[in-house]
């Protein structure tokens, strides 16, 4: 296992490497925006792999409501920390690209507001996994991840319900709508490469989870074996 | 529109998704730290 990760951390260092210089070189400067537009190629596989690790959540979540196994919940807990912390990227360079696009950093739009409702609702899950205690923690965090994953079509279709500022998807977004293949192949390798990444911390931080729940109960173990010594 | 003007905004967007990464990264590497740490406490105070 631990050769594994190892390969696939030197693949995803190689990956993150070549995604990057067909973000800043490889890829055609836009003609309207000029290079700033190249926040694109971190902004958008940024928005996927947390909108696939808020999945990952919700099936760990749903297994876990059905089976309440440590694996499912541990699954839950470490791609909804991981998935927070791609949406916190996805949040601070979308102004970022915003203010001199715009002329704004943000503005209250379907897209933007529903992003930030997403990241706010996440945040939660993880202040509940962390602030509170007792046993109906797991359970209670589990149906906060089912219910607050609704939110990510809501993400996902606010440029095609409203009239926003943000773009039109690239995807199906209809006539004019499309990338240059160069831009995708740019789009496309930071996708892999964000989504291998991804996967080495689910799979760290998972293992991180089960490790600390073995310790609360071998904690819990030593200290009833200490009080029935008295 | 000086597009050559908004590179300032393309580096610092570039700068605040390697520091996320970093920051993230880091945050494991401690967790790890002290999960290796809380085990040796145990296994030392069970021996006792």
């Amino acid at each position: 296992m631990k050769t594994l990760f190892r390969l696939l951390l030197a693949v995803t260092v190689l990956l993150l490497g070549y995604g990057f210089c067909q973000a800043m070189y490889i890829a055609p400067r836009e003609a309207t925006m000029g290079d700033v537009q190249r926040i694109f190629y971190y902004h958008l596989p940024s928005a996927w792999v947390a909108f696939l690790l808020f999945f990952v959540n919700f099936l760990a979540s749903a297994w876990y409501i059905v089976r309440r196994t440590d694996g499912a919940d541990a699954l839950a807990l470490a791609s909804a920390e991981v998935g927070v912390s791609f949406c916190t990227i996805v949040l601070i360079t979308g102004p970022i690209w915003a203010r001199p696009i715009w002329g704004i950093w943000w503005t209250w739009d379907a897209r933007l507001t529903s992003t930030l409702v997403l990241w706010l609702i996440y945040v939660s899950y993880l202040m509940l996994r962390h602030y509170a205690a007792g046993g109906q923690v797991p359970v209670l965090a589990a149906a906060l991840g089912i219910f607050g994953f609704l939110d990510v079509p809501i993400v996902y279709m606010a440029i095609r319900w409203f009239r926003t500022q943000h773009p039109q998807p690239v995807i199906g977004g209809g006539e004019g709508s499309g990338l240059d293949h160069r831009m995708w192949m740019a789009v496309l390798w930071n996708l892999l490469a964000f989504s291998l990444l991804a996967v080495l911390f689910v799979w760290t931080r998972y293992n991180q989870a089960l490790e600390e729940r073995a310790l609360e109960e071998a904690h819990a173990q030593a200290a009833l074996a200490e009080e029935e010594l008295r | 529109m000086n597009t050559a003007g908004n590179n300032g905004y393309l580096y610092a967007a570039y700068v605040v998704v390697w520091a996320i990464h970093v920051f993230y990264f880091f945050t494991l590497a401690s967790r790890a730290r002290r999960l290796k740490r809380e085990a040796r406490e145990l296994e030392s105070s069970s021996r006792l």
